[in-house]
């Protein structure tokens, strides 16, 4: 059973429909990888599956456990942590503030103690920030408090809303690096929405191509990379890999 | 258009300035003149410092509430009343009655306690005050949840401009349930043992009840501070107020933490209300008007949205209006100087919008809303 499943999911924005029946899945441990031109639909999605948006047909399951109902609050609580687009850190709060906040829904203090320590190895630089405001910190920083963020709740799926957007190449790399690391090995699962297709691809195990609230194109991420669909509209203008 | 800008600007500046100017003009020449004792002075700044705890007591609840759903609740001053009011009716047995004053041996058991202690026993009294503080609590906090649940959460979605609307109407509203319910007529509280008087703490006379109020405040805001700092509530409520989407992803009930906060501002809007009454003895339906008004000036003072600014600006504002009067007023040879205390707070708002837009501690809405 996958461990999420979206079927046929409608999605709307008063009466602008954004998501016209997404089916998808993800298994436990993969990266699955969600891509797409601006506004087909990929923030939408991921939207949908955190609870922020209701779909108004279709259903969600986590584990076979239908969460489409539950409010937002709730559905993290499940296991379901999403990073969004912008990185929504709490500009007011400290770095380390943030990071807590982050396992809101946990009362293990022991256990938030050894997570926030594990971020901190994984994004030293954090560390050194972590009395400072988190509207202080550069994008890239953000960037890296954000997915430490989400690693606080302990996550079942990450859901990763472009962690490379407005990132200096080097920076880019250094995410795709640390999602690579986190799911081969810490095993988390993530669904990770891309602009920059072929470095997701290269990371995921299966990919999906939304266009207009539609899911185009399905398939292993090896095989994607091939297409000549997907090379055409999607890979053509980013060669650096 | 650059120059019409400038030349505004100018102008407010020149405004501002003026004022600024006739302050200082008349408070040397009042000084000069040395119009009041030192002790008059005293006591001034001492009246003051009570009432302008209670405006920060009140002006917390404005600045709690905009901070987390950026509307002000314009219907907050009606909160105040609601534990002034509904406290009184309490406050009168408790203090009057004989049954509760231990000259009367209905209920054997509380009476017998009275009886023995002596109605003027500080536990005797300090028992009753703590139980009208919950009264008065109870029903404000009742109030400002109902208002949250009744008339502002069916908005939230709504253009910034309807809930404000509602609040008025929610206001007006609740002025006369309150007449209503509790009649159009002031009431004025009994007296309580032990806060009639003066006493003397570190060599300044001043009045108990002034005292009584001076203390509770400060201990109550306090707790908010702590609550607000270090519990994982304040924590939930400082990040809905800077971003609820993302306070939801991080597992946090947006809802439950709205009702909080509206929970909070009105358990200390009712602590104020029972504080000012006990302070000024009397009540009336439309008694949270004018303290609701000037909170929420102070609130704005401070810089609306923020906490100590919230506090600050109550204090500021109520030791000017009170210093004010005799300071300056009465040195530009001003008729009738005391009349004028209002005039002082509005012009004190004029001055902060004038020379900082933003209040004394806060941060630029304009740029955080884009
Ligand atoms: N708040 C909103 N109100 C109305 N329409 C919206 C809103 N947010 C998104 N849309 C519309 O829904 C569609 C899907 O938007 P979505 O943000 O999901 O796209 P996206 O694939 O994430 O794009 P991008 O790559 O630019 O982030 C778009 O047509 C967009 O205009
Ligand atoms: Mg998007």
């Amino acid at each position: 059973m996958a461990l999420l499943e979206l079927r046929d999911v409608h999605s709307y924005y008063d009466r602008i429909q954004a998501l016209k029946g997404v089916s998808l899945e993800v298994a436990e441990g993969e990266v699955v990888t969600l891509i797409g031109a601006n506004g087909a639909g990929k923030t939408t999605t991921l939207r949908t599956i955190s609870g922020l948006i209701r779909p108004r047909e279709g259903s969600i399951y986590l584990a076979g456990e239908r969460i489409s109902e539950l409010p937002a609050h709730a559905i993290v609580a499940k296991g379901v942590v999403h990073v969004p687009e912008g990185r929504g850190i709490f500009g007011r709060l400290t770095v380390e503030e943030n990071l807590r906040i982050g396992a809101f829904t946990r009362r293990d203090k022991a256990g938030i103690q050894t997570d926030l320590d594990a971020v901190f190895a994984t994004f030293p630089r954090l560390r050194e920030r972590r009395r400072q405001a988190g509207g202080t910190l550069s994008g890239g920083e953000q960037q890296m408090l954000a997915m430490g963020r989400g690693l606080m709740a302990r996550p079942r799926i990450l859901l990763l809303d472009e962690p490379s957007m407005g990132l200096a190449p080097i920076l880019v790399e250094e995410i795709f690096a640390i999602i690579r690391r986190l799911n081969r090995e810490q095993g988390v699962t993530i669904l990770l929405v891309e602009q920059n297709a072929r470095a997701a691809l290269e990371v995921a195990h299966r990919g999906y191509v939304l266009e207009t609230g539609h899911v185009r194109l399905a398939g292993p991420a090896a095989e994607l990379l091939v297409d000549p669909e997907v090379t055409k509209a999607y890979l053509g203008g980013e060669g650096q890999g | 258009m650059r120059l019409k800008t400038d030349l505004t600007t100018l102008a407010m500046w020149a405004i501002g300035g003026v004022i600024l100017l006739a302050i200082v003009i008349g408070s040397v020449a009042t000084l000069r003149a040395g119009g009041l004792s030192a002790r008059a002075w005293r006591d001034l700044v001492v009246f003051g410092l009570a009432q302008g705890s209670l405006y920060a007591l009140i002006a917390l609840g404005y600045t709690l509430v905009y901070g987390i759903l950026r509307m002000i609740n314009f219907a907050h001053g009606e909160v105040f009343t609601a534990g002034a009011f509904t406290a009184y009716f309490a406050a009168v047995p408790l203090f009057s009655s004989p049954r509760f004053n231990g000259r009367a041996g209905e209920l054997p058991l509380v009476g017998g306690l009275v009886a023995a202690l002596g109605p003027e026993h500080p536990v005797i009294v300090g028992v009753k005050l703590l139980l009208l503080l919950a009264v008065s609590m109870g029903a404000s906090v009742t109030v400002a949840v109902l208002l949250e649940r009744i008339a502002y959460r069916p908005l939230r979605r709504a253009p910034r401009l309807v809930p404000l609307i509602t609040a008025i109407g929610a206001s007006i509203f609740l002025q006369y349930t309150f007449a209503g319910l509790y009649g159009s007529n002031p009431q004025t509280y009994p007296d309580v043992p032990l806060l009639a008087g003066k006493t003397t703490v570190l060599g300044v006379e001043i009045l108990r009840a002034q005292l009584l109020v001076i203390v509770a405040a400060a201990l109550l805001m306090a707790v908010l501070v702590f609550l607000v700092q270090y519990t994982r509530t304040g924590q939930a409520m400082r990040a809905v107020s800077e971003d609820k989407d993302t306070a939801a992803l991080m597992g946090i009930d947006v809802d439950a933490v709205i009702v909080r906060t509206f929970i909070v501002g009105g358990a200390l809007a009712g602590a104020a209300g029972l504080l000012y009454a006990l302070l000024n003895k009397q009540v009336h339906f439309y008694m949270g008007f004018q303290p609701g008004l000037k909170a929420f000036t102070a609130a704005v003072l401070g810089g609306i949205g923020n906490v100590p600014g919230a506090m600050l600006g109550g204090l500021f504002l109520r030791l000017f209006e009170s210093v004010g009067p005799s300071l300056f007023l009465q040195g530009l040879k001003i008729p009738a100087a005391y009349q004028l205390k209002d005039a002082i707070a509005f012009t004190m708002l004029v001055l902060i919008l004038i020379f900082r837009p933003t209040g004394i501690l806060g941060e630029r809405l304009g740029a955080k809303r884009a």
